[in-house]
């Protein structure tokens, strides 16, 4: 150290070297490359009904309350409300400041014009029933929105968070329908840069954001449909996260140097749905007692060891651990082929039966595997399945006409409460439910109105039991996704939640 | 002239062809069935569904909706995707490109390969070397693609780290999926080439020239490429149309951003406009490439001229 | 080198007899039932593996099937899609192009149009189609094999008719005023079987081939009916931990596809007097 200006240089240096790194923390570097098996097909936040869908609404979008990185629900673009004490009218304050991507102000006219549109036969959103009971949206002032329901609803909230994306009017009315599907513009963490269809997504942290910017700089969704393609992709490092590995590939992945698996539970339960509600008037399945022999005719621990490596839990009733509180309690139907045997002479079935089953192929993980070993032993106990496995698309076109008497399906996590598997998939009115029960009608409409959290906790386990010991399903497991994860990618979904959010993810060296 | 006559004939075919085409294509989707349970989510309910098959007119009869997808065709519209919820005509030529590019690749590698290797057993016919091409050529003939694909990715992109996994990102990435969707085409060229040169080499002609005193060289590629080109547009004109369908497997295997991936994706995902677009514009594409070909052989041919 | 070319011919001729002995017997010499899971024996390696054993010789499927059962009984599946759609669109194929060659005129080029236009439509597309309206089935993937298929027939025995009716022998039946069937029968048939012939050998490893990408894409035939195609469809997963569920069933597929093209080849060079030797 000669001279006083050689000490100031090199304390200037030594201190900005010191102050850069804290300053640089807080802009997004670096590039996540994330790989997933299909694409968010449109781009519009209102016209989408697939889960990859639901990924890119969830990093671009945003609604009036929000779900963080935890899953929890918390106030988004409006920074509080409150409720009429009728529990018909929402009104909500908007928070100060909120810019759209394009730097353009967030203001009450835009909150109504997205919620009108989401709202519109003519949109054609398919996430409609998550909100039409909305009535009517009015703005109060610059700041304030009232929403006003056509009925009560407990869980309104969590529904809106669902499908209640904002968009920008001005833009929208300025390019296009097909022009904002192209160029789309929200208020989220991340904004939108390019995209190359069926291919690639690029989206760009998003600096101006209230609430949380991202830490990644820059973000590409890649679309790769086969299985092998990505774990190759994962081995090269032309990928940082991989998702949707099939389980076969557990060992693989974890065999790769510089990479790490992530088994993560999905929220989405999966079951052997009968047919009791349009089925045939004289179906076995009608009677109780051949359902509770069914349920003991399957091994499922046989399954998810062998066939899923244990990337899959096994549930007792219809709720998703990840999701719901289940009662530590409660004991699933135990592998009991004999039990079966004698329970189904009991009931009138001593030689068995014939039952039609028809399973997808390509629509859930492995379950062309899957359908085969259920229709496996079920045959073991005499019951004498004739298994067609369909393409996924004709799977789906055909399931409505409802004449598969036994389907292996999965019904996943959206709002997370239970309620969301009950009103759309368990309750005889729901267009994707074959199960009649009033007993459980009655149950599923009360808790419409229950709003203390562990009152409603309380009365799904209820709706569990009831279920359970009625047989209404055959019931199966809870699935996890498995990830691969390079080892300079710190992220971790939460549990439950297969919309991921990326802000929180960051890329190291 | 017998000459316009001809042209004129080949193009009213043309046009027919293309007619029965977009019927057929049309009553292909139809019959696929009903595309709204695919848009939907579980979620929605049963009046949800029948607004939105109202909405997309799909309850109209039949006939009414062939018109209008005539009319608009016709038009340069091809209707909108359900999915992409943009014009089909713009999803599908943003993936055109790819696809192209990809039979160009296997064509060319193709025919290099192809007459290359058909040119070599020409010249020594019966040799070992002929029967090393024509074993490789109907090994080539009898691998399934898929197969082919998955293993030369699992030896060259995975363990030998030589080119990418998939992909479409510069050169080295076209390589391993043009050598998967070419090796048939190259196969059934070689035994083409081979076969037609072997008939060429004993024509009188060649006779004359070898009498004449030419060189080999001169007499094989002059005079015999130059009698064995037509019935070699009609094969790679063929095998260019086989290629553009076939590489619905390839891009799969591959993750090539193409049309034949979109297909197999649209089929599934229920967005049968795109479908229905690829379909019409493979098949268009498939009957400009024959009518192309017919002209370009009639043009090359004096025999068949005389024959019209 | 004769005796190369027979050694060819040789080998050819013992796959394919290997082939039809399995397509006939297999589900009888297999040593499991192919169709019989054990969820404990899922994904086992072939015998000369550390892991592997003698009871199960090519290894498990990932569900616990013999691989070595499942090959034997496939090949009857190949067998009768080859014999079955093969026949079926030959013997369709030839008609019509007898009736186009022989007649000629605007039933010719009606019946070519046709044709064309069944060649432009994809053939993905087309069985993606016609097997979701009809379903999954054996009898539905000969039936799409065969609709497809019948156009290079057609073609082939048109251009042959075409030609052999200026022929003196033909026309001279005409003058004497027999029956069209007969002439098509004694006089027509005969001629054109030749080149026919040589078509439905390399047509059934074409169509084996089919199956198999039917199956590939799950359009094929349905578990627990065992096929090549299926095998490959089900092994395509686990291809990275498990290549003997998809490369015993591929190398059946392209030996059978090889030698019935060996076969193929060399009638061809039999009845074709220009070919070379």
């Amino acid at each position: 150290m000669k001279s006083f200006l050689q000490r100031a240089a090199f304390a200037l240096a030594v201190s900005v070297s010191v102050a850069a790194p804290l300053v640089a923390s807080a802009q997004p570097s670096g590039t996540l490359t994330v790989a997933l098996p299909a694409e968010p097909a449109t781009l519009d936040p209102h016209k989408g009904n697939t889960r990859y869908n639901y990924l890119f609404n969830s990093n671009m979008f945003e609604g009036l309350m929000v779900r963080n990185d935890k899953a929890e629900l918390v106030p988004g673009i409006a920074e509080s409300h409150t409720v009429s004490p009728d529990g018909l009218t929402y009104t909500f304050t908007l928070r100060k400041g909120v810019r759209f991507h394009d730097g353009s102000p967030l203001t009450a006219e835009d909150v109504k014009f997205s919620l009108e549109r989401a709202t519109n036969p003519a949109t054609k959103n398919p996430l409609l029933n998550f909100i039409k009971t909305i009535d009517k949206v009015e703005i109060l002032d610059a700041n304030r929105i009232a929403l006003t329901l056509k009925e009560k609803d407990a869980i309104f909230l969590k529904k809106l968070t669902f499908a209640g994306w904002i968009v920008p009017r001005a833009y929208l009315q300025q390019v296009g329908e097909e022009g904002f599907a192209r160029r789309p513009i929200g208020t989220g963490p991340f904004r939108f840069v390019s995209r190359s269809i069926n291919e690639r997504i690029e989206m760009q942290a998003n600096e101006q954001h209230w609430g949380w910017v991202p830490k990644v700089r820059t973000l590409v969704l890649r679309t790769v449909p086969e299985d092998a393609v990505r774990l190759g992709m994962l081995q090269t490092g032309e990928a940082d996260i991989v998702a949707e590995m099939p389980p076969p590939l557990l060992d693989r992945i974890s065999a790769i140097r510089g990479v790490k698996t992530l088994s993560h539970p999905s929220g989405e339960i999966y079951w052997l749905v009968l047919n009791i509600k349009d089925g045939a008037k004289e179906s076995p399945l009608l009677k109780r007692e051949v359902r509770i022999a069914l349920n003991h005719a399957i091994d499922r621990q046989a399954i998810i060891k062998n066939v899923l490596r244990d990337q899959a839990e096994q549930i007792p009733g219809v709720l998703a651990p990840s999701v719901s509180v289940v009662d530590p309690n409660f004991k699933p139907y135990a592998y009991d082929p004999a039990r079966a045997r004698k329970i189904l002479a009991d009931a009138g079935y001593p030689n068995g039966f014939k039952i039609d089953m028809y399973g997808s192929v390509g629509r859930y993980t492995l379950d062309r595997d899957i359908n085969l070993a259920l229709a496996n032993q079920l045959k073991a106990v005499g019951v004498e399945v004739n298994l067609n496995l369909w393409d996924s698309a004709k799977w789906v076109s055909d399931l409505p006409k409802k004449y598969y008497p036994m389907s292996y399906q999965a019904f996943g996590n959206t709002i997370f409460d239970p309620e969301g598997l009950m009103i759309f998939g368990v309750h005889s009115k729901a267009f994707w439910s074959f199960y009649r029960n009033e007993n459980v009608d009655k149950l599923i409409d009360e808790s419409l109105s229950i709003t203390d959290q562990n009152a409603r906790d309380a009365h799904f386990q209820k709706i569990d039991r009831a279920m359970h010991d009625d047989a209404s399903h055959i019931f199966l497991w809870e699935n996890k996704i498995l990830f691969g994860i390079r080892d300079r990618v710190t992220w971790q979904p939460r549990p439950g939640d297969n919309v991921y959010k990326f802000w929180t993810a960051s890329v190291g060296k | 002239m017998p000459g316009t006559g001809y042209l004129v004939e080949r193009l009213l075919q043309a046009i027919v062809c293309i007619l029965g085409i977009s019927v057929i294509v049309f009553a292909i989707t139809y019959l696929i069935g009903d595309p709204v349970h695919l848009l939907l989510p579980p979620e929605a309910s049963a009046t949800d569904r029948e607004a939105f098959r109202a909405a997309m007119s799909l309850d109209r009869p039949a006939l009414e909706r062939y018109g209008l997808f005539l009319a608009n065709a016709l038009q340069g519209d091809l209707g909108q995707s359900y999915r992409y919820h943009l014009p089909v005509l713009e999803v599908v030529l943003e993936r055109f490109p790819a696809t192209l590019e990809l039979a160009l690749a296997a064509i060319v590698f193709a025919i290099v390969l192809g007459i290359g290797s058909g040119m070599l057993s020409a010249v020594r016919p019966g040799s070992a070397w002929d029967r090393m091409v024509e074993l490789v050529a109907l090994s080539g003939m009898a691998a399934p693609t898929f197969w082919v694909g998955i293993m030369l990715i699992w030896l060259f992109a995975v363990e030998w780290q030589m080119f990418p996994t998939s992909g479409r990102s510069g050169a080295l990435s076209l390589v391993l999926p043009a050598i998967t969707l070419g090796l048939y085409s190259a196969a059934v060229i070689s035994r083409m080439t081979r076969s037609t040169l072997l008939e060429a080499l004993g024509e009188d002609f060649v006779r004359t020239a070898v009498l004449k005193g030419a060189p080999q060289r001169a007499i094989l590629f002059v005079h015999c490429l130059k009698y064995v080109l037509p019935a070699l547009v009609t094969i790679v004109s063929l095998q260019f149309v086989l290629l553009l369908a076939g590489a619905v497997i390839t891009e799969t295997v591959f993750s090539w951003p193409g049309v034949g991936r979109l297909l197999v994706q649209s089929a599934s995902g229920g967005d049968y406009p795109v479908v229905q677009g690829i379909t019409l514009l493979l098949s268009v594409a498939f009957v400009l490439i024959q009518l192309l070909a017919d002209l370009l052989q009639f043009a090359l041919d004096p025999r068949l001229r005389s024959a019209t | 080198m004769r005796t190369r070319f027979d050694l060819q011919f040789a080998f050819a001729v013992v796959v394919i007899a290997l082939f039809l002995v399995a397509g006939v017997f297999g589900g009888w010499i297999a040593p499991y039932d192919p169709a019989q899971q054990d969820l404990t024996q899922t994904l086992k390696p072939p015998a000369w593996h550390p892991d592997g054993s003698l009871a199960h010789l090519l290894g498990t499927s990932p569900l616990g099937q013999d691989v070595l059962s499942g090959l034997l009984a496939g090949a009857r599946v190949s067998l009768l899609v080859a014999l079955c759609a093969v026949g079926l669109s030959g013997a369709f194929g030839v008609v019509v192009g007898l009736i186009a060659g022989y007649v000629g005129g605007w039933l010719d080029a009606v019946l070519m149009r046709l044709a064309d236009i069944q060649i432009s439509i994809p053939f993905i597309l087309l069985a993606i189609a016609l097997i979701g309206a009809l379903g999954p089935s054996l009898a539905n993937v000969i039936l799409v094999i065969a609709i497809t298929n019948w156009v290079a027939y057609a073609k082939l025995v048109r251009t042959e008719t075409a030609r052999l009716r200026q022929r003196d022998f033909v026309r001279f039946a005409r003058v004497c005023g027999t029956p069209w069937p007969v002439i098509f029968v004694r006089h027509l048939l005969p001629n054109v079987m030749n080149s026919v012939v040589v078509l439905v050998t390399l047509d059934i490893g074409k169509v084996i081939i089919f199956e198999s990408g039917l199956s590939f894409l799950g359009l094929g035939v349905q578990p627990p009916t065992p096929s090549w195609g299926g095998m490959l469809a089900d092994g395509r997963k686990y291809i990275n931990i498990a290549y003997w569920t998809s490369l015993f069933p591929g190398i059946a597929i392209f030996l059978v596809v090889l030698c019935v093209n060996f076969a193929g080849n060399w009638l061809r060079v039999r009845t074709d007097p220009k070919a070379a030797p």
